[in-house]
């Protein structure tokens, strides 16, 4: 698998999110912190192992990671 | 600005502290309490505002300690070194590291796999239930349960969860100022000395003998990260223990006591299970474990138009947010069907209680196997709380009659 990976896209519930930051200390070039305190991903290309990596520490399960096709 | 001097200890403010934060949050939502030295912070939007302010600091340990005389200091540098190495109570870039070091241990995934871990032995505890009249919820189950549960995740044997009890409980009173203890750091220092001695036991064990356990992950973790410790590892197992001690006790003895009280919203329990997840998130919003948590300001600001300096400490009432009407409908009202559910009591932020996985399955779990298992549990006697500034802990026992 590669690192930037087009197929894939980062979805984050922002119902669950309480912006513990866990994703942007394990990708702090494509998470942020929003002015209202919840998760973005800010990046067109997404790292798929990085992003993976956020989704595992995330202590909501907030961040999903979604193929394309919606698998 | 408004300055008053409540006393947090006042037996009407622990039996029931609601109806005061309802007034001091219409009245003077953002204060100064001259008896606690502090600026005091009751409304949703600033409370959550400020647990997002990376200017409001979590340590508020080396304040402590910096105040402290040197030779008392010199003594109890070993409180200190592990109190700032919890990351309860500390800020970035340390916290990050740290945060990041647990959690790779208690990821949701990781929590899920001790649905059986809790379920064996929540059912033992029920089986005693069995063969009584009455129980103390405190002692015979929400004391005992939590402990057990992360003794057996870091991989600790059951036999020892009474040490755990009288450390934990040690250090739990130094933090949370219990009444009456002036030798709160003696007793402390004793504690995490023996608490160490015997972690560093099973730290040992597992640098020949790694198991599938939390401290074997955490020092795995160690292994490729040359920045943390061993010291990490075992103060972090610390404060496993002490944080899913009290916290987890007090969040089934309330909701159980919540749903008691409201017979009509138990019923619906009763009927349908599929409110369990919904009566969760409410029993830690009506009446949570902790009421409030501490910071320390790191410069100049303006909360709701009062002037906070460098330095001020500031107590944010979670247990007043979440019962602010600009935040919640009938906030008064108990309602295991509310969703969404935004409350506090878990924190926000970068502090957001690492153990609430853990925490929501222990009370899952219990209050599934509860219903079902005891059609009769009612209260059996009074309610009382003990008198603790940021908690809201039941006093033993809390005696329920399950037949």
């Amino acid at each position: 698998m590669t690192s930037s990976n087009a197929k894939f896209r980062v979805v984050i519930d922002r119902e669950l999110c309480v912006g513990s930051g866990l994703c942007v200390a394990t990708d702090s070039r494509r998470f942020a912190i929003g002015p209202d305190g919840k998760a973005e991903y800010s990046s067109e290309t997404v790292d798929v192992d990085l992003a993976e990596e956020a989704a595992e520490l995330c202590p909501q399960s907030a961040i999903s990671l979604l193929s394309e096709d919606g698998t | 600005m408004i300055r008053v001097s409540h006393d947090y200890l006042d037996p009407g403010f622990i039996a029931d502290p609601y109806p005061y934060f309802k007034k001091i949050q219409s009245e003077m939502p953002v204060h100064w309490n001259e008896r606690w030295r502090g600026w005091i912070v009751t409304r949703y939007d600033d409370v959550y505002a400020a647990l997002h302010n990376d200017r409001l600091m979590a340590d508020t340990v080396t304040p402590y300690f910096n105040a402290m005389k040197p030779q008392d200091r010199e003594k109890y540098a070993l409180i200190y070194d592990v109190l700032n190495s919890w990351t309860v109570f500390i800020d970035p870039p340390k916290h990050t590291r740290l945060r990041r070091l647990m959690q790779r241990a208690f990821t949701p995934r990781a929590i899920s796999k001790m649905r059986e871990v809790v379920e064996a032995i929540l059912a033992k505890q029920l089986d005693k239930w069995e063969q009584k009249k009455q129980i103390d919820v405190i002692d015979d189950f929400a004391y005992p349960l939590p402990a057990s549960v992360i003794a057996t995740m870091i991989g600790a044997p059951l036999e020892d969860v009474h040490l755990f009890h009288v450390w934990a409980d040690t250090l739990t009173n130094l933090l949370h100022g219990g009444v009456g203890a002036s030798d709160r750091l003696t007793r402390a220092q004793t504690a995490v000395e023996e608490f160490n001695v015997y972690l560093s036991g099973l730290y040992a064990q597992r640098l020949t003998n790694p198991r599938a356990d939390m401290m074997s992950w955490l020092m795995e973790a160690q292994a490729s990260d040359p920045s943390i410790r061993k010291e990490d590892v075992i103060y972090s197992c610390m404060l496993l223990l002490v944080a899913g001690h009290e916290t987890t006790q007090n969040l089934i003895a309330n909701t159980l006591v919540a749903l008691l009280m409201s017979p009509d919203q138990l019923a619906l329990l009763r009927q349908d299970e599929r409110y369990i997840p919904t009566a969760i998130e409410e029993g830690l919003r009506y009446n949570g474990p902790a009421k409030g948590t501490m910071r320390v300001a790191a410069g100049d600001m303006e909360i709701r138009g009062a002037s906070i300096k460098h330095g001020d400490r500031v107590l944010l009432w979670m247990a007043a947010a979440n019962r602010d009407p600009e935040k919640f409908a009938a906030p008064d009202t108990f309602d295991v069907t509310r969703s969404p559910n935004p409350h506090l009591t878990f924190s926000h932020g970068i502090h957001f209680c690492m153990g609430a996985p853990l925490a929501r399955l222990e009370l899952e779990v219990a209050l599934t196997h509860i219903l079902r298992r005891f059609p009769k549990l009612a209260l059996a006697g009074p309610v009382v709380y003990r008198p603790r500034v940021l908690t809201r802990t039941m006093e033993a026992p809390l005696l329920m009659a399950v037949a």
